[in-house]
């Protein structure tokens, strides 16, 4: 069964520890601006963002890789770079909407969320559940339960 | 069987034959292209100048590859001549090939000036990788780059990483004259003289000098000696074939097409860097000889052609380049392309990085930045929907609302005050 990475706006609470997790994962150190996964801070108004790459269906950042080094996997039914042709031009960086793509100055290469192979760090370790990775076919009754839950805050 | 003909093999030619050969199984697909070897990204020529990347990575295909997809190619082969009553290419071996349905993605060719002296050898410019390979080859330490586009850039940054002494000329008043204002475009201009790239602005190149070989050029303020002068000022579109089949042109002078990609002529589609297309974000009619764009228009253009009806969006013009471990990037609007009265403008300037947003009516138009780029591509909804900003940064506190203008944070107190002169 596909599964996606799926997240909750109103449940983040912005502690961070996901991007913390992500880049100790990934690259072996504590440093935010090499985590897959950013939290947008909109500080006055106390509001939360976890931005990560999406594995669109049709991604921009394949269309305008200029040496197709993108494709999707689909055994994960991710979008992955294949860094052996990647040459390291930032095209995909600069044209993703949801700023889903990093850029590692030091070693050069572009960088993204790769779901951990099946297993999502973040997801692990987010205490507020605001990142999940679920089944496709649950996806629909996470909405469902959400809208429901905001209906019930408004009552 | 039906007969579905490609001319051009490049990136808008390669993906307009995949897509045909995907819609309908049972066509044959042949490709017709003047290059003597299979699909290569021009966009990385000048990593390969440079010594970044080996000549074999700047394929993206094998000609296996065609045989697997069920691709006829035939390569080093031109279209001499074309009667599209009938259906028929003529082609240089005296061969002809009848097609049920054609699609021309002949794409551009660099525009080369008719100055003196243009036909010296050392003369070069930088599009296909035959160019490259001469580049590669010529003996020397100096060259000019005539042009400051991104290819002139990129040119100009590869010769130096090899250990020319470089200069380069552009006639306007800064480098990146269509992608970047005067402020960026001056910090971009400091970090190619910081190393080393001499860069004159507004002078405009009157002559080639050297007997046989080149020796130098002379513009209208000095005389600057060179054992290599690439000329990249532009492109235009390759209407060879266009032409004789007497397609109807655009304004901006590509082939006119209509939102399936056809051509004036039933059974005629045509992609790439040959057409005149819509930009999305300013809604101006134009050439955009983008890699993405190109492999769209391939994409729409070859599933119609095969029956189906796909529909193409417009061309996405956000341009990135990059060098010296900078990227920098850029859609939409420039400050300059708007009187000063409607232009507002946004400029953040940090130690490494720069952004530049450019609006008009509180709505966004433009967006640069230097640094980093991640922002850009998230500012091309906006400037798509065109909202006003007003109402999205005073009354828009919603999640969602924030959701969909992340990439303004930090900005709003700039935005604030921005509206609040108005």
């Amino acid at each position: 069964m596909a599964r996606i990475m799926v997240v909750d706006h109103e449940l983040c609470t912005g502690c961070r520890i996901c991007e913390i997790v992500c880049s100790v994962k990934k690259e072996g150190a504590s440093d935010p601006s090499r985590s897959r996964i950013h939290i947008v801070t909109w500080d006055m108004e106390g509001i939360y963002l976890p931005m990560l790459c999406q594995h669109c269906e049709e991604p921009l950042c394949a269309m305008v890789c200029p040496v197709n080094a993108i494709h999707r996997d689909k055994s994960l039914d991710r979008v992955i770079v294949d860094e052996e042709l990647c040459v390291g031009c930032r095209g995909c960086v600069s044209i993703c909407p949801l700023g889903g793509v990093g850029f590692d100055i030091n070693e050069r290469r572009v960088f993204r969320c790769d779901l951990c192979d099946g297993d999502p760090t973040c997801v692990k370790y987010c205490e507020a559940g605001a990142i999940q990775y679920i089944d496709i076919d649950q996806v629909q009754v996470s909405r469902w339960r959400t809208t429901a839950r905001r209906l019930a805050a408004a009552v | 069987m039906r007969v579905i003909a490609v001319v051009g093999s490049g990136i808008a030619g390669d993906e307009a034959a995949l897509a045909a050969r995907k819609t309908d199984p049972k066509a044959r697909v042949v490709m017709i292209t003047r290059d003597p070897y299979p699909l290569y990204s021009a966009c990385v020529l000048a990593n390969y100048v440079s010594g970044e990347i080996p000549r074999e990575r700047v394929f993206l295909r094998t000609p296996d590859d065609y045989t697997r997809d069920g691709i006829e190619i035939l390569m080093s082969r031109q279209v001499v001549d074309w009667h599209p009553d009938r259906h028929v290419l003529c082609l240089d071996d005296e061969g002809e090939l009848s097609y049920d349905r054609l699609i021309i993605a002949t794409g551009s060719r660099p525009f080369i000036p008719p100055l003196p002296g243009v036909e010296k050898e050392g003369v070069v410019t930088l599009k296909t990788l035959r160019d490259a390979d001469i580049m590669r080859d010529v003996q020397g330490k100096s060259a000019v780059v005539v042009g400051s586009g991104p290819i002139g850039i990129e040119t100009a940054v590869a010769l130096h990483r090899r250990g020319w002494s470089v200069s380069l000329v552009e006639l306007l008043d800064r480098i990146l004259p269509r992608l970047f204002d005067i402020p960026l475009a001056s910090s971009l201009q400091e970090r190619l003289e910081s190393r080393g790239i001499q860069v004159f602005l507004r002078e405009k190149v009157l002559e080639i000098l050297g007997e046989e070989r080149v020796s130098g050029v002379r513009t209208d303020q000095r005389t600057i000696p060179a054992d290599l002068v690439i000329l990249v000022i532009g492109m235009r579109p390759d209407l060879e074939l266009a032409k004789k089949g007497e397609l109807v042109l655009g304004v901006s002078g590509g082939i006119q097409v209509d939102e399936h990609m056809r051509t004036n002529r039933t059974d005629v589609w045509a992609c790439g860097d040959c057409v005149e297309s819509q930009d999305m974000v300013t809604g101006r009619k134009g050439l955009f000889m983008l890699w993405n764009n190109a492999r769209i228009q391939g994409r729409v253009a070859g599933a119609n052609a095969a029956g189906d009806t796909k529909r193409y969006p417009g061309s996405l013009n956000l341009t990135s380049v990059s060098f010296f471990g900078e990227a920098c990037a850029s859609v939409g609007l420039l400050s300059s392309d708007l009187s000063p009265t409607e232009a507002q403008v946004i400029h953040r300037k940090g130690l490494r990085r720069e952004f530049w947003l450019v609006l008009q009516d509180n709505r966004i138009v433009g967006a640069q930045a230097l640094g980093h780029t991640e922002r850009v591509g998230g500012l091309v909804g906006l400037i798509l929907r065109g909202e006003d900003l007003r109402k999205t940064i005073i009354k828009g506190s919603t999640r969602s609302e924030r959701r969909r203008i992340w990439p303004l944070r930090g900005l709003r107190r700039d935005l604030l005050r921005l509206s609040n002169f108005q």
